[in-house]
């Protein structure tokens, strides 16, 4: 039975792009462009870099216990009590990023999609296909992700592809950008976006070759870069930084005036598209979150905790009154997430280092 | 006997035939007796009220009392008198009847007189019983605690027909018919090797149906068939009147729409699974085979995608898949770009839809939704019609829905160009019992459509994928050999690939043989292909 209980590399690979882009598909550009302006593509690139070498520090780690996930292991190393405060500071992390994501989701949909229809609605019911998908199991969660992976790169291609013809390279030059930046902190903001497929660390013990989760996680995380960087690219060439800036959903403006080319408006068409990219990625924060939280409470079944946390995402994502305040908790939270889903993993892999050290010297 | 009943590790059982009978408890574990008035004393009780019981009374080599039972509606008479009633009768040359014990009589007469095939001796009532029911004859013999059964059984059965369900255009034109026996040699004649396990039990506690399961003992995984016959052996009911019965009682998720097994009429294609490693499961009085494990894909695949040509097959199973999906999403697809996205529709095709719809009174969710009700309303009426009345029916449903609603404005002319392309797409599809599965899911997406437009049309998606994704067929994944993901399945998935180049059967069958070809199967039509240019080399030979 080792396709039903075990994840093959491609398949975990798979998972982590799928994760990866989402959310931030739509508006990253104009975060980049305020953040280095015509140095964005290169701010995107260094910020995709700096997540996926978090990633990759994460995936290493979890491949040093592949006979575990994060949440035991980590015990084991930094003892329990601390352990415990830390992993329950990223279950809550979590949370919050389904619940500001799922805000950003209803607040493009009811924008472009469905202008009479009460936000709320169309969050509760992104939230209940999340919330009943969360009940599966880890390998059923695999395989959603790799199911959804070509409905997500596919489209974002073609309109990529398409909109390359409407690009000026004028644009984006100078390459790092006519102002001095906070490019650490700007990127470090690009960065989280890298930190949606943190669940994989759930995953690792479960697959059929553990010592291949490095490589599969380096594989998924460009892959899934790859794509934010290319709609950086074409975006910001396409209209300028300065436009940028002022553009809530650059990426939308972009498949629109790239549809224009064939005739008719797809940005409808790209958005429904893009709302199964948003699926996959609440879908992995809430499920870190849900599964989590029951090896962290030693539950025996994570199936009523996913009904569970349904209301808490829905307050978090009814919290910012309107979309600057969104955007600016977004920031915030990103900001301090990436530090704590990146430092966290890197503590346990110091850890990690000693303790197998000690233990050899013992040895 | 209960062979699989026997092996099923779930399901011991002490008796020789599991007993759940009223009246046959009674007598369980009962031998019979030596005399002969008693077991007619006793035949009579238990078949008193039945007017169709036969006990002809006569004397075995002119000298032993003895008496024939059967149930005169489903015996064979004539073999009755030819091949027991004129041996057992024919006296015996002087004096070798007089060197004849009473009690080993029913052994002489087994071995040395009986001209049947199919015939045995038992000494317990129970299987007595069930032999008399099921249209064997039982002869009881004064002094011997044995009686015989002789195999007289002669049911009525159709002749072997093209299947009317599964029709191919090129390609075997057998079925399977109510008899498991038929079957079951439809199978073996294609598959003759003693790697053919055949498994026999009856299911049902007044039916005692006949159960078959089949599997190749060198490729089925053996767990699997492990876990079919752990679940067969579970069934408890009255009779199984039909393989469905079956399939409800065993397969994994009894609350989805989708089939989780498929059913067939054809032998051929019920050996081309046993090839794969899976499993059929044949019952008397059924002419379909269930096949486990199953996934999706069989349901969109047919024999003719591998009798013709590959290019070709792969072409058309790619239009089948298309018609699948638009027997789904269509309806609902159109709903949505009419009541929320008209600038989706390119805009000269916009004026033409706006200008049908003009004086249409519903929204477009609510005749859309009449039309696709009234459709499934003339489908079902007309399914069991005589073919003579369901032609005229037909052509009325034709008139009213096509013509006259869009002349009355109850609808526009598009919405039933819609419908019509959504049903010829759900007929397209060859397993019924998927495309009516995807038909009916197609009424909540037109709702969803209605009600929230693009993004509810894919919120139902989102919904009907994950189940699909979820769900297993006897621990194989539904979705295989998609999604878990497997190169050799692909061959077979979108396109079907060349016969030559599916050289391994699909993996998440676990098969204890993984190949179905060589390795090297492919090189031969490849070096056709590239060095010759299709014309066999003559020098080869020399």
């Amino acid at each position: 039975m080792s396709d039903t209980l075990s994840i093959s590399s491609i398949r975990m690979a798979a998972l982590v792009t799928s994760a990866n882009v989402g959310i931030g598909v739509l508006t990253l550009p104009r975060f980049a462009a305020v953040g280095a302006e015509s140095g964005a593509p290169l701010l995107t690139a260094a910020g995709i870099l700096c997540g996926t070498m978090s990633l990759l520090l994460l995936a290493y780690l979890c491949s040093r216990h592949p006979g575990e996930n994060l949440i035991f292991f980590s015990e084991k190393l930094v003892g329990a009590p601390f352990a415990r405060v830390m992993n329950g500071l990223l279950i809550l992390y979590f949370l919050l990023v389904s619940g500001i994501s799922l805000r950003q989701f209803g607040e493009v949909v009811v924008l472009v999609l469905l202008q009479k229809t009460p936000m709320q609605i169309v969050e509760c019911m992104l939230l209940l296909v999340v919330a009943l998908s969360a009940r599966r199991d880890l390998i059923k969660f695999s395989f959603v992700h790799s199911f959804y992976l070509p409905f997500i790169l596919l489209p974002g291609l073609f309109i990529v592809l398409i909109a390359t013809r409407s690009i000026d390279p004028n644009n984006l030059l100078p390459l790092i950008g006519n102002h001095r930046g906070d490019w650490p902190n700007e990127s470090v903001k690009i960065a989280s976006l890298s930190q949606m497929s943190f669940v994989f660390c759930l995953l690792v013990p479960l697959m059929k070759f553990p010592k291949r989760a490095a490589s599969s996680v380096a594989i998924g995380a460009a892959v899934g870069g790859s794509l934010y960087l290319l709609v950086v690219l074409t975006t910001v060439g396409m209209f300028g930084a300065e436009e940028t800036k002022i553009l809530t959903y650059p990426t939308l403006e972009t498949a629109r005036s790239a549809s224009m080319g064939v005739g008719q408006r797809l940005d409808a068409l790209f958005l429904i598209i893009w709302v199964i990219s948003i699926y996959t990625t609440i879908y992995a924060t809430y499920y870190f979150s849900v599964h989590a939280s029951r090896d962290l409470f030693r539950l025996g079944d994570h199936r009523m905790l996913a009904s569970f946390y349904m209301p808490a995402v829905y307050a978090v994502s009814m919290i910012p009154p309107n979309i600057h305040v969104l955007y600016s908790l977004w920031d915030l939270s990103g900001r301090y997430g990436f530090l704590l889903t990146a430092a966290y993993p890197l503590l346990l892999l110091v850890m990690s280092f000693i303790r197998s050290g000690r233990r050899r010297a013992h040895a | 006997m209960g062979s699989w009943q026997g092996k099923s590790n779930l399901f011991k059982r002490t008796a020789s035939v599991p007993v759940k009978d009223l009246t046959l408890r009674k007598y369980e574990g009962m031998q019979a007796s030596a005399r002969l008035d008693e077991m007619l004393r006793m035949l009579k009780e238990v078949f008193g009220d039945t007017d169709d019981i036969a006990i002809r009374q006569f004397r075995i080599f002119g000298s032993f009392n003895a008496a024939a039972v059967f149930l005169e509606p489903m015996v064979d008479q004539d073999r009755i008198n030819r091949d027991i009633l004129q041996p057992l009768m024919t006296a015996l040359k002087d004096g070798q009847a007089e060197q004849l014990h009473a009690s080993r009589i029913a052994d002489y007469a087994l071995h040395d007189c009986l001209h049947a095939a199919d015939a045995s001796a038992e000494i317990s009532i129970v299987p007595m019983l069930l032999a008399v029911t099921s249209g064997e004859t039982l002869i009881c013999i004064d002094g011997s605690h044995k009686a015989l059964i002789v195999n007289t059984r002669d049911i009525k059965k159709r002749a072997i027909e093209q299947p009317q369900t599964e029709q191919v255009i090129r390609g075997p034109r057998e079925g399977f018919i109510e008899s498991l026996d038929t079957n079951i040699a439809l199978v073996r004649s294609r598959l003759s090797t003693t790697d053919l396990k055949v498994k026999m039990a009856p299911i049902g506690r007044r039916g005692n149906t006949n159960v078959a399961v089949c599997y190749l003992s060198s490729i089925a995984d053996p767990a699997i068939v492990e876990r079919v016959l752990g679940r067969l052996a579970k069934i408890d009911t009255d009779a199984i009147l039909d393989a469905g019965y079956i399939e409800q009682f065993i397969e994994d998720q009894p609350f989805s729409p989708f089939p989780q097994i498929q059913n067939t009429e054809r032998p051929d294609k019920t050996a081309a699974a046993l090839l794969e490693g899976r499993i059929a499961i044949l019952s008397n009085g059924s002419p379909f085979a269930l096949i486990v494990p199953c996934f999706f894909s069989q349901f969109y695949q047919t024999l003719d995608d591998y009798t013709e040509r590959f290019l070709i097959g792969s072409l058309i199973r790619m239009i089948r898949l298309v018609a699948l999906v638009t027997s789904l999403i269509f309806p609902a697809l159109y709903v949505s770009l009419i009541s929320f996205n008209p600038e989706l529709i390119p805009t000269d095709f916009a004026v033409a839809v706006a200008g049908g719809r003009a004086g249409v009174p519903f929204p477009t969710v609510i005749e859309v939704l009449m039309i696709e009700i009234s459709m499934e309303i003339l489908r079902e009426a007309t399914i069991r019609l005589p073919q003579v009345i369901g032609g005229a029916l037909s052509i009325v449903g034709v008139l009213i829905i096509g013509q006259a609603a869009v002349s009355a404005g109850f609808s526009s002319p598009i919405t039933v160009v819609i419908v019509a392309f959504t049903t010829i797409g759900s007929f397209a599809t060859p397993a019924y019992n998927a495309a009516i599965a995807l038909r009916m899911l197609r009424f909540p997406l037109i709702i969803l459509a209605g009600s929230f437009g693009l993004f509810g049309v894919l919120i139902g998606l989102l919904f009907i994928a994950n189940h699909l994704l979820a769900m297993e067929s006897f621990g194989v994944p539904y979705m295989a050999p998609f999604v878990p993901g497997n190169w050799q399945g692909f061959k077979d998935l979108l396109l079907r690939g060349p016969i030559w180049w599916m050289r391994k059967r699909p993996s998440h069958l676990h098969t204890l043989d993984a190949n179905r070809l060589p390795p090297d199967a492919a090189d031969a039509p490849m070096r056709r292909t590239l060095q010759y240019a299709g014309e066999e080399d003559t020098r080869a030979h020399e």
